[in-house]
C-alpha cells in the first residue's frame, strides 16, 4: 500500500513534536494526516477519520494512552499503532506490548525508524516490536511474584505499622502476618524489613506515595 | 525498634529528594524532551527534500547529534525519576551499554549487595560515568576495569584503563579532560568523598573512596 493512500492520525500533546512530525512525514510521501492532542480528542478523531495509523505519544493529558489502545485495536484489528514516547522505563514497554501496540519507538529515534515500524505493522498487526523489548521481558520475568496477600503485609510494613495492627488492618492472626514475613524475606532474599523495603522499592514491586 | 527508624528515615528521605528530582525530570520531559524531538523531525523532513551532497550529509551528522542528545536526555530523565535503583545496578546497566556500543574489553568486580546512602547513589553514579566517559572520549583504551568494593564503613571504587597517560596527551585533550576532572573532584568533596587519579605499570588508575 503506497504511503500516500493512507490514512494517518497523530495523537501528541506537544504542538511543536506535532508540527515536526507533519513535516517529517510529509516529506516522506504521507499526505492524509490527522491530529489530536488528548485521549479523548484522540477517540473522536479514530471514530470519525478511521486511519489506517495511529501514532501516539503515551503520556497525554488526560492520562496514558494504553486504554485508548485497547479501544483502537478492538475498534480496527488491522490498525497499525506505533507508541511514540521519551519514557525509558522497561515496565512501560511491557505494558505496551500488552496494550495491542504494533511498536514502540522513542521519540529520539529518526523518521525513517519510525516508518519502518508502520510498515511493519501493516503487514502484522499483530506484532510488537521495541528497542530493549527482550530486556524488559527477561526482567520482568526474574522479578519475584508475591501474592496478593504478601504485598499487602509489605504495603503495610511500609507504613511502620506493628505486626499486630498489620494484622488487624488485614483481618489476619499474627501467626499468619509472621508467615507472609518470611515468605517474603524468603522471596525477596532478604533478613529485615528495612532490607526488604529497599528491595521491594528497587524492583518496582510497591511504590512510595507521592 | 531500630528497623523502624530505618525504614521510616527511608521514606521520609525518599520522599523530599523525590518529590523535588520528579519536578526537574517532569520539565525536561515536558519541554527541553520535546523541542529536541521535534527538531529532530524538522531535521529529517529537510533531509528528505535535500539533494546528495556535502549539504545532506551535514543534516544527516545533525540528526545523528540530536538523536545521540535525544538518548542522553532520556537517561539523565530516567535517573532523575527512577531513584530507587541501587548504584550497583546503575553500575551494571551504565556499563552494559558502553559495552554495546564501544569496542572495549570491560572487567567489571561489583560487590553486592550494595547499601549506599540514596542521598549519594546519584552523585556517585555520575562521577562514575564522568570518568569513565572521559576514558572513551580521551584516552584510546582498549581495556577497562571496575572494581567495587565496600565494608560497613567505606566503598571503594577503582576504574583502571590501558589507555594514553593524561598527562602525555596534547594540550586540547588536557584541557578537556581536566574539565570533567575538576567537576567529579568538586562533586565528591561535597559528598565528603575522595578521587584520585595516577599512571601506574602502564595504566591509567582512578581510585574514588566514600
Amino acid at each position: 500500500m503506497k504511503s500516500e493512500n493512507l490514512s494517518l492520525l497523530i495523537i501528541e500533546d506537544h504542538p511543536i513534536v506535532r508540527a515536526g512530525l507533519i513535516k517529517a512525514l510529509e516529506s516522506h510521501g504521507f499526505h492524509d494526516l490527522h491530529e489530536a492532542a488528548s485521549c479523548a480528542e484522540g477517540r473522536g478523531q479514530l471514530a470519525k477519520v478511521n486511519p489506517d495509523i495511529v501514532i501516539t505519544d503515551l503520556h497525554l493529558p488526560d492520562g496514558i494512552s494504553f486504554e485508548l489502545i485497547r479501544w483502537a485495536r478492538a475498534l480496527k484489528p488491522s490498525l497499525a499503532i506505533v507508541i511514540l514516547t521519551v519514557e525509558s522505563n522497561p515496565n512501560f514497554l511491557v505494558a505496551a506490548a500488552d496494550s495491542g501496540a504494533n511498536a514502540l519507538i522513542h521519540k529520539s529515534a529518526p523518521i525513517s525508524h519510525l516508518i519502518s515500524a508502520i510498515e511493519m505493522a501493516l503487514k502484522a498487526p499483530k506484532s510488537f516490536t521495541a528497542e530493549g523489548l527482550g530486556e524488559a521481558l527477561r526482567r520482568e520475568r526474574e522479578k519475584p511474584r508475591l501474592t496478593p496477600r504478601e504485598l499487602a503485609v509489605l504495603e503495610q510494613l511500609m507504613s511502620g505499622a506493628e505486626l499486630a495492627v498489620i494484622g488487624a488492618r488485614l483481618f489476619i492472626s499474627l501467626p499468619t502476618v509472621k508467615t507472609h514475613l518470611s515468605s517474603i524475606y524468603r522471596k525477596l532474599e532478604c533478613e529485615n524489613r528495612t532490607s526488604a523495603i529497599t528491595k521491594a522499592l528497587s524492583l518496582g514491586l510497591v511504590q512510595l506515595e507521592q | 525498634m531500630l528497623w523502624l527508624k530505618s525504614s521510616q528515615w527511608i521514606l521520609k528521605n525518599s520522599t523530599s529528594d523525590t518529590s523535588e528530582r520528579l519536578r526537574i525530570a517532569r520539565d525536561l520531559h515536558d519541554s527541553l524532551a520535546q523541542e529536541i524531538s521535534a527538531l529532530g523531525y524538522f531535521c529529517d523532513s529537510a533531509i528528505a527534500l535535500s539533494a546528495m551532497g556535502q549539504e545532506r550529509q551535514a543534516l544527516v551528522d545533525i540528526r545523528a547529534r540530536l538523536s545521540r542528545l535525544g538518548i542522553s536526555l532520556r537517561d539523565e530523565i530516567a535517573l532523575l525519576r527512577d531513584d530507587q535503583r541501587s548504584f550497583s545496578t546503575l553500575l551494571e546497566q551504565l556499563l552494559q551499554g558502553v559495552q554495546k556500543e564501544h569496542p572495549l574489553t570491560i572487567t567489571a568486580t561489583l560487590a553486592n549487595p550494595m547499601f549506599i546512602d540514596e542521598s549519594k547513589t546519584i552523585g556517585l553514579f555520575r562521577v562514575v560515568k564522568e570518568v569513565i566517559l572521559n576514558i572513551l572520549t580521551h584516552s584510546s583504551a582498549r581495556s577497562m576495569a571496575v572494581e567495587l568494593r565496600q565494608d560497613s564503613h567505606s566503598l571503594e571504587l577503582r576504574i583502571t584503563d590501558d589507555g594514553i597517560d593524561y598527562l602525555d596527551s596534547d594540550a586540547s585533550k588536557i584541557d578537556a579532560h581536566h574539565f570533567g576532572r575538576r567537576g567529579v573532584v568538586e562533586r565528591m568533596e561535597l559528598m565528603g568523598g575522595t578521587i584520585g587519579f595516577t599512571r601506574e605499570d602502564g595504566a591509567n588508575i582512578c581510585r574514588i573512596t566514600l
